[in-house]
């Protein structure tokens, strides 16, 4: 009975604490049952986003736990500035843009020209890449280079502000809205592409 | 922002995390307890190496101070 009452009201207090609060508390207490929290939040997310930014399940278990450590032992750096939610992405889509460029050794291959890509469209509207099918999203999702895909998915899956996009990325505005431009103008180049008529 | 095709994807992508929980949880596991084990050693032997060290320490000074002491008398 004493078992039941004490899941029941760890339950709810798992479910009260804001993220912000664990930290807190993991920090002061180092209870293991604090990261178990942030454990449940996030790994189910933090997999989904390195398993379409990374495209293979091995690459993508390995990246997750690999986000997991970073993440416990950097918690103390963590300064309440953006959302926890938001740092925790910023450093799950650093790892895996890093991990790809590592991998592949040619940084170049992520800043290729879109000049070509400007005369086909000139504003890409959000609703259009919003409304996309599922399946032709998926698609073009495993088409478009890993820095692109990773901007996309912070502005239209997590709904980041160009600002919070600035923090993670560490660009300045500017240079980040050019860069969603041009995500936006190879989404659609390559939606075009394959499904034109 | 209200529901979008985006999200959509990232829920399939989830879904399919349940294959792999089991492994990354015993994984994690494993490496935070070797990262509570090294820093539990640090708390428990880093102040006993500092005040062997500055018992050493002492005890060289102390040494030295009788000797001088001693050669002074002679």
């Amino acid at each position: 009975m004493l078992k039941f009452l004490f899941a029941l009201l760890s339950n709810s207090e798992r479910k009260t604490l804001t993220d912000e609060e664990v930290v807190k508390e993991y920090l002061r207490t180092q209870n293991n049952y604090y990261f178990e929290i942030l454990y449940g939040r996030y790994s189910a997310k933090i997999y989904g986003k390195c398993l379409t930014i990374l495209k293979e399940e091995g690459l993508a278990q390995d990246a997750t736990q690999d986000v997991m450590m970073k993440l416990l032992l950097n918690l103390s750096k963590f300064g309440g500035k953006s959302k926890f939610s938001t740092w925790v992405y910023s450093i799950t889509y650093n790892f895996c843009i890093d991990f790809i460029r590592k991998k592949k050794k040619d940084k170049s291959q992520y800043f290729e020209d879109v000049s070509q890509f400007e005369d086909v469209v000139d504003e890409v509207d959000d609703k259009e890449l919003l409304e996309i099918e599922l399946d032709r999203l998926k698609i073009i999702m495993e088409q478009i280079p890993p820095d692109d895909k990773s901007i996309l998915m912070m502005k239209y899956l997590d709904g980041m502000s160009i600002k919070e996009i600035c923090l993670v990325i560490n660009k300045t505005e500017s240079a980040i809205k050019m860069q969603i431009k041009r995500a936006k103008l190879k989404f659609v180049k390559i939606h075009r592409t394959l499904y034109a008529a | 922002m209200s529901k979008n095709n985006f999200q959509q994807l990232e829920e399939q992508m989830e879904a399919k995390y349940d294959k792999a929980s089991d492994a990354i949880k015993n994984n994690v596991t494993s490496r935070k307890g070797t990262w509570d084990l090294i820093g539990d050693l640090f708390e428990l032997y880093i102040p006993q190496i500092f005040s062997t060290l500055i018992g050493s320490n002492t005890n060289l000074s102390k040494t030295a101070l009788k000797k001088e002491e001693e050669s002074d008398s002679e």
